[in-house]
């Protein structure tokens, strides 16, 4: 027997109180001089035992009222260890083990995964499981699982040996809800739960909504008088740094070209700075190394530059030096190398010389030297070829009034799986032809054009995306004859803006669509451009209109965990069946669809999608490991047509092993703080394998029901004894 | 002398003579006496007030055969008279410690001795002969018997004059006091009684077995015969050293119990000696209860 508020132990005390009232009420009498002494001997002597019983019942009943009242103030726990042994009933074991990121960090020559493996073993091997007693094993994670109703715990045994370490966070909440549904079809009168775990702070109360449903949770459970807990303690608290991201400066990386990463290593440990060597590797070749110094709770970073070789996808990861949890030492990252920036300029206006629409562009975009990043098709409306726009980084539709309905969807697909556009408008331009072929395309619905006559400027504030850099003033002097009237779209974004009449209008509007983006370009290409165009810093214009328009998520290719990647392939790449390679491991998965236009290909990896009705958490949990994936066609498995890597959330509160398991009772009050009424034990703890039991029970409500039924029994016993003396 | 008429004012108070002025305390049983009075002798004589007929034996005064019987039956009666007789009454009244307790007006020593007063008026009234005596272990002091009303001064002077200081030893007293009646008597006993009862049987019938009738009046205090007391209480014995911290409540049925079980056997013993018992409590007024007490005595003696 323990308690819960020990140190109010002392309000038995209190027990006396009766004791005292009767011999104070015994001091207080009155004397009286008395002759009829003979029959008040006789009545004494016939009522004395009598009335020495009743006092004393009802002496013992207040002492006891007292005491219990007192004892429940302090919550007593009872350990079941001491009346299970008595009773052999029917009972459901349930052994859950934590499985969550925490439990892969490795002391010594074991994780804590594996500790709990040896754990649970000897705790197996100690049940002594009887014919019509069943054992359920649950994993400890953010996507718990259960395995119920085992009748011999050698199966169990087997099963809990084979529990994989898992990359997710350790979730209470999510465990104990399983938990509860599954004690829910147990019919068994005894339920013995033990859960093996590290005690992550972060499992516990990790959002305050859910600690207040994990309270509730936790507080039925422990009620519920047939429920007893062990908490097997596995955890230590050790110090821990972690690679929170690897990111490339550029927002494409050209194969040639110089280009830098930027790693940064977070240190979660409140105390001392930690040195590190970060090491950096191209496709699993080391490149280089760095020490660098992260004083406690923060971050530091550390920087490489690579150049490659080759185009296609590459793989990039960098590695610390192990410290105990190795999963968060590492980060990968898989990025395409350009060949250069394919660009298809659609030409609503060709014309010789300077007259073509497109000239200023290929002037700007094209270069004498050799190497050029560029690399520009031409095309008209019509004959440009849809089902190749996959092909091509960015697509300028420069002064074209119509383009055929196929083509505009193909377009409007192709931005939304991850292509840039830039439209320009010019003379042949038309708000309602524009707004009827370009609709669903377009940042914004087209009006009519605003006559400026050369009154129109570049605003010197409204440069919102640094598009012109500090140079923007030089630009004040440029004014614009016409500008195409727009109402930007809910969402779109206006880049530059010029003034007109004291009015500011857009000059050019981004909208992010699907993975994709669009840019306008509100104002004639010709008269205007050729006065911009010649400007020196229109080639700064452009350029970072094009990194605008290239700074997408997918250029990364880089997801996390838990996600469920959706994977965009052209139409000929088309295959029945592809196979996604993870390390070793090989995953099939089928295309489920095509795009409305049929140009593009669907694959969801994992398979079930994420937003499907029927979507089932026991099904599809995400991506479950970080590393590299590659994904072949299966008539060609050996050649990759694609890779992207997987990584760890940045930062997530397990990677900080903050253990409750420290022998560090402010902790272990302040997890009783949050939840009062669910006990943790630590007796008997024991540095490295400390793994006691506690099988208890909260008797603080039997005791206020049993100081409740005594008080009743007090009321009819003293007022049975008042209608006595009053007869 | 003005002092003495103010103590017989204080026991005889003059309402309660008006009350009971009419009424009578008789012996049950036909005692002799000396002198002509209420009280009517066994002995047969030459009053007026005529008993009974029987046949003449010889030896028989013929004067005072019936001829009137004879002139019809032709068969010698002899007519018979009862002889009306004073009677020698003894009120003995209890002086022990006990009777010093008192929850109400009086003590049971004070309201014993209204009671005797109140009987010796009324029997020297009638004529009687009143002898009194005050006792506790022994008899303490003693008044011969006279009639007159000159006797009641002298009664009342004694009990004025005592002094209360043993307690009761009634077998023993009740011997003594039997000894000292040279005749026949009356015997008025005024007392609480509180002692064994196989004692008070014992003393009893030292005075039965002289012939006496006994009049067993038995003083108590209201308290004394229901307990009612409500707090914790420490009770300390009036003749002994007893003393007892109790709580009257829970006790209080098993003490009137006993009570009633005293009386009780006190009455079925005063009921074999074909005395009388009657119970007085000192939260009674005295004139209320005498008054009962002397009609029922008179009802029982038309029955």
């Amino acid at each position: 027997m323990s308690f819960l508020n020990g140190g109010l132990l002392w309000l038995t005390a209190a027990a006396t109180i009766p004791i005292i009232i009767h011999l104070l009420h015994r001091s207080r009498f009155i004397k009286i001089r008395w002759a009829a002494t003979n029959f008040l001997k006789k009545a004494i002597k016939k009522t004395r035992k009598k009335i020495r019983l009743e006092n004393l019942i009802l002496l013992l009943l207040r002492i006891l009222i007292v005491t219990l009242l007192a004892l429940a103030v302090a919550k007593p726990v009872l350990q079941h260890s001491l009346i299970g042994a008595a009773f052999s009933v029917p009972t459901s074991y349930y052994v859950i083990v934590d499985n969550s990121l925490s439990m892969n960090y490795k002391y010594g020559t074991q994780t804590l995964l594996e500790k709990a493996k040896t754990i649970s073993s000897e705790l197996l091997a100690k049940i002594n499981m009887k014919s019509e007693d069943r054992l359920t094993v649950i994993t400890f994670n953010k996507y718990p699982k259960t395995y119920p109703d085992f009748i011999r715990k050698e199966g169990a045994k087997e099963l809990i040996q084979n529990i994989q370490p898992t990359e997710f966070e350790g979730d209470a909440l999510a465990t104990f809800t399983e938990l509860s549904q599954s004690l829910k079809k147990s019919t068994h009168t005894m339920r013995k739960i033990y859960l093996i775990t590290d005690l992550q702070v972060s499992n516990w109360k990790s959002a305050d909504i859910d600690s207040k449903a994990l309270g509730g949770l936790l507080k039925d459970l422990s009620h519920d008088q047939k429920n007893s807990f062990s908490i097997l303690d596995v955890g230590e608290n050790r110090e821990n740094c972690s690679i929170t991201s690897l990111t490339p400066l550029d927002n494409y990386i050209l194969k040639g070209s110089r280009s830098l990463f930027t790693a940064t290593v977070f240190n979660f440990s409140k105390n001392r700075p930690a040195s590190k060597e970060i090491s950096f590797y191209v496709n699993s070749s080391k490149v280089t190394s760095q020490n660098i110094v992260i004083e406690p709770l923060k971050a530091n970073t550390a920087t490489f530059d690579y150049t490659f070789t080759q185009s296609g996808y590459a793989s990039m990861h960098c590695s610390l030096d192990n410290d105990f949890l190795s999963l968060d030492d590492n980060r990968y990252l898989s990025v395409k190398i350009h060949e250069n920036i394919k660009m298809l300029v659609i030409n609503g206006e060709p014309a010789p010389g300077w007259n073509d629409e497109a000239s200023f562009l290929k002037e700007v975009l094209t270069s004498e030297d050799e190497i050029s990043i560029f690399s520009l098709s031409v095309s008209t409306p019509i004959e440009f070829n849809e089902s190749d726009l996959h092909k091509y980084d960015m697509v300028f539709i420069l002064n074209t009034n119509h383009i055929p309905t196929k083509k505009v969807l193909a377009i409007s697909e192709y931005i939304e799986n991850g292509g840039s556009v830039f439209i320009s408008v010019g003379s042949n331009c038309n708000a309602d032809t524009y707004n009827k072929f370009f609709g669903q395309i377009l940042p914004g619905e087209m009006s009519e054009n605003i006559d400026c006559k050369d009154d129109c400027f570049i605003s010197t504030v409204s440069d919102q995306m640094g598009l012109l850099s500090d140079r923007k003033i030089d630009l004040t002097n440029i004014s614009f004859k016409k500008i195409q009237g727009i109402k930007p779209q809910k969402g779109a974004k206006n880049l530059l803006e010029v003034v007109y009449n004291g009015n500011k209008l857009p000059l050019l509007v981004l909208q992010e669509k699907g993975l994709g983006k669009i840019v306008l370009y509100t104002t004639t290409i010709d008269d205007e451009w050729s006065r911009f165009c010649f400007n020196p810093l229109y080639a700064l214009f452009i350029y970072n209109t094009i990194e605008v328009l290239m700074s997408k998520p997918f250029t990364t290719l880089t997801h996390q965990l838990g996600d469920t990647v959706k994977i965009v392939l052209p139409r000929e790449l088309f295959d029945q069946e592809y196979i996604v390679n993870f390390k070793n491991t090989k995953y099939h998965v089928s295309p489920i669809s095509n795009s409305p236009s049929n140009q593009y290909i669907y694959l969801f990896f994992p398979e079930e999608p994420p937003d499907s009705k029927e979507k089932d958490r026991s099904i599809n949990y995400g991506l479950s490991n970080s590393g590299f994936y590659s994904v072949a066609k299966k008539s060609s498995p050996v050649q990759n047509i694609l890779q992207f890597s997987v990584n760890l959330p940045p930062r997530i509160p397990e990677f900080d092993l903050m253990l409750y398991s420290e022998s560090n009772l402010e902790k272990i009050e302040d997890m009783k703080q949050l939840f009062p009424e669910f006990r943790f034990h630590q007796e008997g703890k024991e540095e490295g394998t400390h793994a006691q039991p506690i099988q208890a029970t909260i008797l603080w409500k039997p005791l206020l029901y049993a100081v409740f039924v005594l008080m009743v029994l007090e009321f009819l016993f003293a007022s049975y004894l008042d209608k006595k003396k009053s007869l | 002398m003005a002092g003495q008429q103010d103590v017989i004012r204080k026991y005889l108070n003059p309402e309660l003579i008006n009350k009971i002025a009419q009424l009578e305390l008789n012996a049950k049983r036909i005692i002799e006496g000396y002198l002509s009075g209420s009280q009517k002798s066994h002995l047969k004589g030459f009053s007026v007030e005529f008993a009974s007929h029987r046949e003449y034996t010889q030896g028989d005064d013929i004067r005072r055969i019936d001829w009137k019987v004879f002139g019809r039956t032709d068969k010698l009666y002899i007519k018979e008279y009862e002889l009306e007789t004073n009677v020698n009454a003894f009120i003995a009244l209890d002086i022990s410690k006990s009777m010093m307790y008192g929850s109400a007006e009086y003590t049971k020593f004070e309201y014993a001795c209204f009671l005797a007063s109140a009987l010796s008026y009324l029997l020297l009234n009638q004529h009687d002969s009143v002898g009194f005596a005050l006792f506790d272990k022994d008899i303490r002091k003693v008044v011969p018997s006279l009639t007159g009303q000159g006797q009641i001064a002298p009664i009342i002077g004694t009990m004025e004059g005592a002094e209360i200081e043993e307690k009761t030893d009634l077998s023993s007293v009740f011997s003594q006091i039997a000894g000292l009646l040279k005749r026949k008597s009356f015997v008025v006993l005024i007392s609480d009684f509180f002692e064994d009862i196989d004692h008070v049987k014992k003393g009893l019938d030292y005075l039965v077995g002289k012939k006496n009738e006994l009049l067993i009046l038995n003083v108590m205090d209201q308290r004394e015969l229901d307990f009612n007391f409500r707090d914790l209480t420490m009770f300390e014995g009036l003749e002994d050293n007893y003393k007892r911290l109790c709580d009257p409540p829970s006790i209080r049925r098993a003490y009137v119990e006993c009570v009633n079980e005293f009386m009780k056997e006190l009455k079925t013993i005063s009921f074999a000696m074909r005395s009388d018992y009657w119970l007085f409590s000192t939260h009674q007024p005295l004139e209320t209860a005498l008054t009962e007490f002397l009609i029922s005595r008179l009802e029982q003696r038309k029955r």
